[in-house]
């Protein structure tokens, strides 16, 4: 039986969701493919072992490996690198939810600093979308403290989460380096919004799914919306593997649905969302978008630094260090700019308390030293970082660089569970990466050590991850360096349209989920003026 | 994305851990997988005892780790943080030769027979003779000693108890439904 639609949208996560619901509510018939299953809030339990260690969220590395060349690596190993999350509502179901907007200067970072690539549109058209994102899922915030952040229509609809005393600590410390912390704004509901509950700070927000519904996934904020318009369906357990097309158009996609049967689904339009690895391989499975598709693939560099504050020792700030709060609720961007590099670009830090996990706890417990400590070692370690002191981190996040050897295609010899060439991931580090997290973790250290903690540690440097994708159909204004044009378009495919991050020419020092929203309602009212609204059925 | 970093520093595991991931296994799956033999068992449990000792607090023991051990072992296609995760079977096969055969080098004894310490040095060394083995045993042992007890281990919540550690709501079957995997 043939099905045909207004709308295709492929992938129900921060790309689709958005672009479903206000298609949906514009009078548009819709169908939103989602690969992953989905799960109710009753699903959402706080197990480590199920839910982190053990695939809930990701593909098991047999069923759906991708494939990574690492840097100078000359084979490819099988990885699980580069999922975010195969489930109705996609990574922001277990999101930590920082939902940061971009700077406006990186929307033109070649006009402005020569270097890099422009986006075909401006931070002041994206603009209205930030703020429709903020408003319509519930964004927690406070705008005016931050002098990096671009301007705003509106402010935050909702005041920032409840934080850890702890915050004022690293609010006088940042002061007294002259630096300006802000609240991190959070995908978080901190007062009931919209119907939906407010956050109860039960300290397993981020890699789980919200059991009260608090977190502003789209699996709560929009498909629900979609579906009430009765014009929407989300049809889970359907794996897309070819868009079909013809003379340049996309005439609808073939899945595989639940039983495993393969079928075919028509559009007038289609909208792919499957994040930025999994969309471009879908591209070139398919044979559209030309030769950049994969090219320019983005993560986030990261590093890490932690301050650990014994009990015993600050007595006078004992009561503050024990009290139990899953927030701390600080950034700083004032190293979003770096302006001693090539690429004058650093990013955000951003300040917290290690995950509750205590099984990750433990493991990074026994791996402080080496070799690894066990036995009654590690188990008074693990009371003593329980139980006498407490830990504050920083993450830093920085652009990742495009570069030629960072790209994806596909794997000539392995296959998912259904047969399909997987994504083959290529990476290779620009040297800025190093430097810039170098500088960022140097900061973020200053402005621990300031607080005056008994130890300080950097972490990691210069890691990546997984998690945000950017980058591999690039939007331009150009056909001859772009796949996507300034409306997330294909430039050969009219009516197929990609919205999760692989339009984007440049990621950002800040995760790109938000951005990723935004520009979502943005090609919706785009495709809206393209197609029209409330065609008559 | 941010925090967890359990996520990040993951998945930048596997990265840094590439040198040591064994290539791909060519052998069925299907062979791989099943409790833990007999005769590798007793040793097995023997070291979780050392690696999570009972002392003032509850230990592996206790905890029944070799429990969960035995189930995630049974799983088809159990997945650790690594990629050739078909091979912990064999690993612990192979762990477990290799502690009786230092056992009773050094100590002229079956590991199970030796005095604590004397199992402490054993592992001591395999830890640096066999890496992979140890780092298998170890974050099984801590798995079976801080995971849900739905699991199979941390019997009674002794581990948790243990570290003092209050586990996050809501837990498996609270709500009437075991977090399982969508496969």
């Amino acid at each position: 039986m043939q099905e045909s639609f207004d709308v295709l949208v492929i992938g129900s996560g921060a790309g689709g969701g958005p672009i479903a619901c206000r298609l949906a509510e514009a009078g548009l018939r819709v169908l939103v493919l989602e690969k992953g299953p989905e799960y109710s809030r009753a699903e959402y339990v706080h197990d480590e072992i199920a839910i982190v260690r053990r695939d809930f969220f990701v593909p098991s590395i047999q069923d759906e490996p991708h494939t990574l060349v690492w840097e100078d690596a000359t084979t490819s190993q099988k990885t699980t690198m580069g999922w975010i999350a195969c489930c109705v509502g996609g990574g922001t179901v277990h999101m930590a939810g920082y939902f940061y907007r971009l700077h406006p200067d990186d929307f033109r970072m070649r006009s402005k600093y020569g270097v890099l690539a422009d986006w075909p549109f401006p931070y002041e058209e994206l603009e209205p979308y930030y703020t429709q994102v903020e408003e319509e899922i519930g964004v927690s915030g406070a705008s005016g403290q931050n002098p990096l952040e671009g301007p705003r229509s509106k402010p935050y609809p909702l005041p920032p989460v409840d934080v850890h005393p702890f915050s004022s600590e690293i609010d006088r410390s940042c002061a007294k380096l002259g630096l300006h912390p802000f609240p991190s704004p959070r995908a978080i509901l901190s007062r009931p919004y919209k119907g939906r509950a407010a956050c109860v700070y039960c300290d397993f927000c981020g890699s789980y799914g919200c059991e009260v519904g608090a977190k502003s996934s789209t699996q709560e904020a929009l498909l629900p919306r979609a579906v009430a318009t009765g014009r929407c369906e989300v049809r889970s357990r359907a794996m897309v593997h070819r868009i079909v097309a013809r003379g340049g158009e996309a005439q609808g996609v073939l899945y595989f649905d639940a039983e495993g049967r393969e079928r075919f689904a028509g559009a007038r339009t289609v909208v792919l969302s499957a994040n930025a690895i999994e969309s471009a391989r879908l591209l070139l499975a398919s044979e559209l978008g030309g030769a950049l598709v994969g090219k320019n693939l983005q993560f986030s560099v990261f590093s890490t630094g932690r301050a650990v504050y014994r009990y015993a020792a600050q007595k006078r700030r004992q009561s503050i260090l024990r009290t139990r709060h899953p927030f701390l609720g600080r950034s700083v961007q004032d190293f979003y700019f770096l302006p001693e590099l090539p690429v004058p670009k650093g990013g955000t830090i951003r300040f917290g308390f290690p995950h509750a996990n205590p099984i990750f706890t433990a493991m990074r417990l026994a791996e402080e030293v080496h070799p690894p400590r066990w036995g009654s070692f590690l188990k008074e370690r693990m009371r003593e970082y329980f139980h006498e002191s407490r830990t504050v981190e920083f993450e830093t996040f920085a652009d990742f660089l495009p570069n030629p050897g960072t790209y994806v295609d596909l794997d000539p010899e392995v296959r998912d569970r259904w047969g399909l060439p997987v994504a083959r991931l290529h990476v290779n580090q620009p040297a800025h990466h190093a430097e810039a997290a170098r500088i960022l973790q140097a900061r973020g250290l200053e402005i621990l050590e300031a607080t005056e903690p008994d130890e300080v540690h950097p972490g990691e440097l210069s890691g990546v991850t997984g998690h945000l994708l950017q980058g591999t159909c690039r939007a331009g204004k150009d056909p001859a360096d772009s796949v996507l044009d300034r409306c997330c378009r294909l430039w050969d495919a009219r009516n197929l349209y990609v919205v999760d991050g692989s339009f984007m020419p440049t990621a950002g020092g800040v995760p790109s989920t938000l951005t990723i929203m935004a520009n979502s309602f943005r090609v919706a009212d785009l495709i809206r003026q393209s197609v029209g609204d409330n065609r008559p059925r | 994305m941010g925090f967890p970093l359990t996520r990040r520093s993951f998945l930048n595991f596997f990265l840094g851990a590439a040198a040591f991931v064994v290539s791909a296994c060519t052998a069925p799956v299907r062979r791989l997988f099943g409790p833990i033999p007999q005769d590798s068992r007793a040793i097995l449990e023997a070291a979780t005892w050392r690696l999570v000792p009972s002392d003032e607090h509850p230990g592996a023991r206790e905890a029944h780790v070799i429990g969960y051990i035995d189930k995630a072992l049974s799983l088809p296609f159990y997945a650790l943080a690594k990629p050739a995760c078909w091979s912990h079977r064999r690993e612990l096969e192979r762990g477990a030769k290799l502690l009786e055969s230092v056992a009773l080098r050094d100590w002229g004894s079956p590991f199970v027979a030796l005095a604590s310490s004397q199992q402490d040095a054993v592992l001591g060394y395999v830890q640096g003779q066999d890496l992979e083995f140890f780092h298998t045993l170890l974050v099984l042992s801590l798995e079976g000693f801080l995971g849900d007890p739905v699991h199979g281990g941390n019997r009674g919540q002794a581990g948790w108890q243990a570290i003092g550690y209050v586990p996050g709501q809501p837990r498996p079957g609270s709500c009437g439904h075991p977090a399982k995997s969508h496969r």
